[in-house]
């Protein structure tokens, strides 16, 4: 009899067993995938924009007055009143975490969740979907690389910002073209906190032996366009240092130069495919600076490349961010290169990336999500601090002129050794202009990516013979899109 | 008088053991197994995207005449798994001799060989190690500046303008070598568990009569060691065709190599070439990649069937003794 029983509870615990992984699952937390280790590897292909930096935008001036939004009172509000912000790694979260130190009573109602993935990664924007389908720890606040943006603003999972109350009055002070580029259909889909002009980081030592200057401007007509550039180049090949670290470290600034979107919308609702010079003029640039030897041959977030800024290389194509996020170099390691930085606006006017954040349609507290972005991407003073701390160029132009007529230089920006950044940024940022990107871009420069590899490689005997893989990549993999 | 014993069945409590593991197999693996070739016959027709997007899924066979045999696919499917199969047979090709080899080894009874314990973990340990860290490992290791390409470059064999990983056929065999280091030593504990089933006493006949140990080798041990092989065989072939790990995060998908007029990339196995049309995403398209599952299914079963009869013991049908 006792072992009757024995038997029993032992098969009864067992099926019981089975059962218990029948809980609600939490947000699948991806450490595997690209877990970003170091700071440095901040992201695979990472954030990109394409835009057409020539024109000069008639860029409203900064507002002083810009609406204020009043902070919503915590009377009432319980567990369910709580929300989650993602993203696919820290810098959303450090972010909004000092906007949550100036308001220490909205902590316990918002929690920060970080995937760990690359940016660009399907896998962030699959999470995200699974995330809101079961209901767990739904998004309330889902940061979007500025290249898959549109992935998210053009989807039906997120809300109009007006619907938590931010209006274009409090949004008075931000570049136009984010306004522009998180609009759809006439309505605000996201905000960001952060512009993002490129620029050209370059190593002063080394400017100083070939150059014999290492005065931004004096380096900046070095580099003024191409041909100057790869003057430039030569002279650093015959001192014996290389001009960037691999072939594609020119494409965000390449690919900013697009004409036309590479993919429209015909009148029937079909879409068709349409590259333009942009595409294979970069891939010629490539080709001449991996051919020409002007490189060290490593891909763009790599060991080899973060090992070059303390190494023989003289510049890298950058932007607002790489200051804080990608100069791999410390006062304290043994080749240190610190201070040894400075920046100029390079041979065109770009930029490179950004992250808009939406707002999920189901999110419990609409009125907490509309405030942490106000304060996030419309509050002068709070992006003020933002910007003294960590060095960021926020998205607001009168915090911005502020800093600079301030002078002040965040502590990440010493890397620059002494450079204020911010005026060359101020100067560069009203010209951006992002009317030509689609939500196919993150996916075609990936293509690229792998063409212009190909085509360095020799795989691909002419840059034709690239665009044409190109084409067939497309072709196949999205059949929404017609490719003639 | 006779007692009647009282027999307790414990027979049904068997059964009951065996519940769980059927709950767990009906839902989480044979209705998800069904549900994909349920989708695979629905073929994904999308005009426009994100909200624009009017999606209509068309029952037939469209996923199969357009994808996989069609050229709208491009031929990905089959390039796919051939490079797949090559990886694997790269791989497994030199495991199972060289598992073989230390099996016959590390078993031999009159070889009486120091430290074998150690040697038996040192080989093994390979396989304990994640493969992300080893993927990423042999990454760095290859890389413009990395060790080994180094290392290479000063003994002469790469010239100094050579990238090993933009070349496919070069990266490919690192991940085949990553994949044989990684599960040699899983094979040759599981060939020494099999030798250790054969009965010492066929060896020593075998001595006796004058064998060499080749000829023990060939004409006992590895006709006795079939169960095993077959074993070892179709569990590596359905491991082999389902990499995933170590070529995504190796190199993505890898180079584009040109065959013929075809572009591949040189290092997409079957099962990368899937999930990138389950990712969400623009490229997301449930029916095609469940075709393309339903085909590595059917590839899977055939390759199983074949080792299956390849290494089959025949019964022979005894007619009694005399």
């Amino acid at each position: 009899m006792k072992k009757r029983l024995l038997a029993l509870s032992m098969a009864m615990i067992m099926v019981a067993g089975t059962l218990t992984a029948c809980t609600p699952e939490q947000a699948p937390a991806e450490g595997g995938e690209e877990a970003t280790e170091a700071p440095a590897e901040g992201g695979e292909t990472a954030t990109e924009a394409p835009a057409d930096g020539g024109e000069a935008a008639t860029e409203a001036p900064a507002v002083q007055d810009a609406a204020t939004m009043e902070a919503p009172s915590t009377e009432g509000w319980d567990e369910s009143k709580k929300i989650y912000a993602y993203s696919w790694n820290d810098e959303f979260g450090s972010r909004l975490q000092m906007v949550l130190d100036e308001y220490p009573e909205y902590a316990d109602y918002v929690e920060f969740i970080n995937l760990g993935v690359s940016g660009t990664d399907g896998t962030y924007q699959t999470a995200i979907e699974t995330a809101m389908t079961s209901g767990d720890k739904y998004p309330s606040l889902v940061p979007a690389d500025n290249d898959v943006a549109k992935n998210f603003t053009e989807g039906v999972d997120f809300m109009p910002v007006s619907e938590v109350g931010i209006t274009p009055e409090m949004y008075a002070n931000a570049y136009q073209y984010t306004v522009d580029y998180a609009t759809v259909d006439g309505e605000l889909m996201a905000v960001t906190w952060q512009a993002t002009p490129g620029c050209l980081i370059y190593r002063t030592d080394i400017a100083e032996e070939v150059l014999g200057t290492s005065d931004p401007a004096e380096v900046q007509e070095a580099v003024k366009d191409w041909d100057a550039f790869f003057a430039t180049a030569d002279k650093m090949k015959e001192a014996g240092y290389k001009m960037v670290s691999g072939p594609d470290e020119v494409k965000y600034a390449m690919w900013d130069q697009q004409t036309q979107p590479w993919v429209t919308e015909n009148a029937d609702g079909s879409e068709s495919l349409t590259l333009d010079s942009a595409v294979t003029d970069y891939l010629e640039t490539a080709k001449k600076l991996y051919d020409g030897d002007y490189t060290d041959k490593s891909s763009m977030w790599s060991d080899g490349w973060n090992a070059n800024y303390e190494g023989k290389v003289f510049c890298y194509f950058g932007c607002t961010w790489s200051v804080y996020w990608c100069i791999s170099t410390s006062p304290d390691s043994a080749t240190s290169t610190y201070g040894k930085f400075h920046i100029c606006q390079g041979p065109v006017s770009y930029h490179w990336g950004g992250t808009y954040v939406c707002v999920g349609k189901d999110t419990p507290n609409p009125e907490l999500c509309g405030f942490l972005l106000y304060e996030l991407c419309c509050d002068k003073d709070m992006m003020y601090k933002i910007s003294a701390e960590t060095a960021d160029f926020v998205n607001n132009k009168a915090a911005m002129e502020q800093i600079a007529a301030d002078g002040v230089i965040a502590d990440p920006a010493a890397v620059l050794g002494g450079q204020n950044p911010v005026e060359i940024w101020l100067q560069s940022a009203p010209g951006i202009d992002l009317s030509n990107a689609t939500y196919m871009d993150s996916a075609i420069k990936a293509i690229i990516d792998k063409a212009s590899e190909g085509y360095n490689s020799g795989t691909y005997a002419t840059a034709d013979d690239a665009i044409q893989f190109i084409k067939d990549e497309v072709a196949s993999g999205y059949t929404n899109i017609t490719v003639e | 008088m006779q007692k009647k014993r009282k027999t307790v069945e414990y027979g049904k409590y068997g059964y009951i053991f065996l519940v769980p593991f059927f709950l767990v197999f009906l839902i989480f693996q044979l209705y998800p197994l069904l549900y994909t070739f349920y989708i695979s016959f629905f073929k994904q027709v999308q005009l426009g995207h994100g909200r624009k997007a009017v999606t209509e899924m068309v029952p037939g066979l469209g996923n199969y005449t357009d994808y996989v045999f069609g050229s709208l696919g491009g031929g990905e499917v089959f390039n796919a798994i051939i490079v797949t199969i090559v990886m694997w047979l790269l791989n497994f090709v030199p495991q199972i001799l060289l598992s073989l080899l230390l099996a016959g080894w590390f078993t031999d009874a009159f070889n009486k060989l120091r430290g074998e314990g150690a040697y038996k973990v040192i080989m093994y340990m390979p396989n304990i190690i994640t493969a992300a860290t080893i993927a990423v490992l042999f990454y760095s290791f290859f890389d413009v500046n990395g060790s080994i390409t180094g290392l290479l470059k000063s003994v002469g064999i790469l010239n100094d303008n050579s990238d090993i990983l933009k070349s496919g056929y070069a990266s490919l065999f690192i991940i085949a070598f990553i994949q044989f280091w990684m599960w040699y030593g899983n094979t040759m504990i599981v060939l020494i568990a099999g030798i250790m089933g054969i009965s010492p006493s066929l060896y020593e006949a075998a001595m006796v009569d004058g064998a060499t140990p080749t000829q023990q080798f060939w004409l006992i041990t590895m006709p006795l060691l079939k169960p095993i092989l077959q074993f070892t065989l179709v569990t590596s072939a359905i491991g082999g065709l389902q990499m995933y790990d170590i070529p995504q995060l190796f190199n993505k998908g890898g180079p584009v190599v040109k065959w013929g007029a075809n572009s591949v990339n040189s290092t997409q196995t079957i099962i990368m070439l899937v999930k990138s049309y389950i990712d969400a995403g623009p490229k997301q398209d449930y029916g095609r990649a469940a075709a393309y599952s339903v085909i590595l299914f059917i590839i899977t079963l055939a390759i199983s069937m074949i080792f299956f009869l390849a290494t089959s013991e025949k019964k022979s049908k005894s007619s009694g003794v005399g």
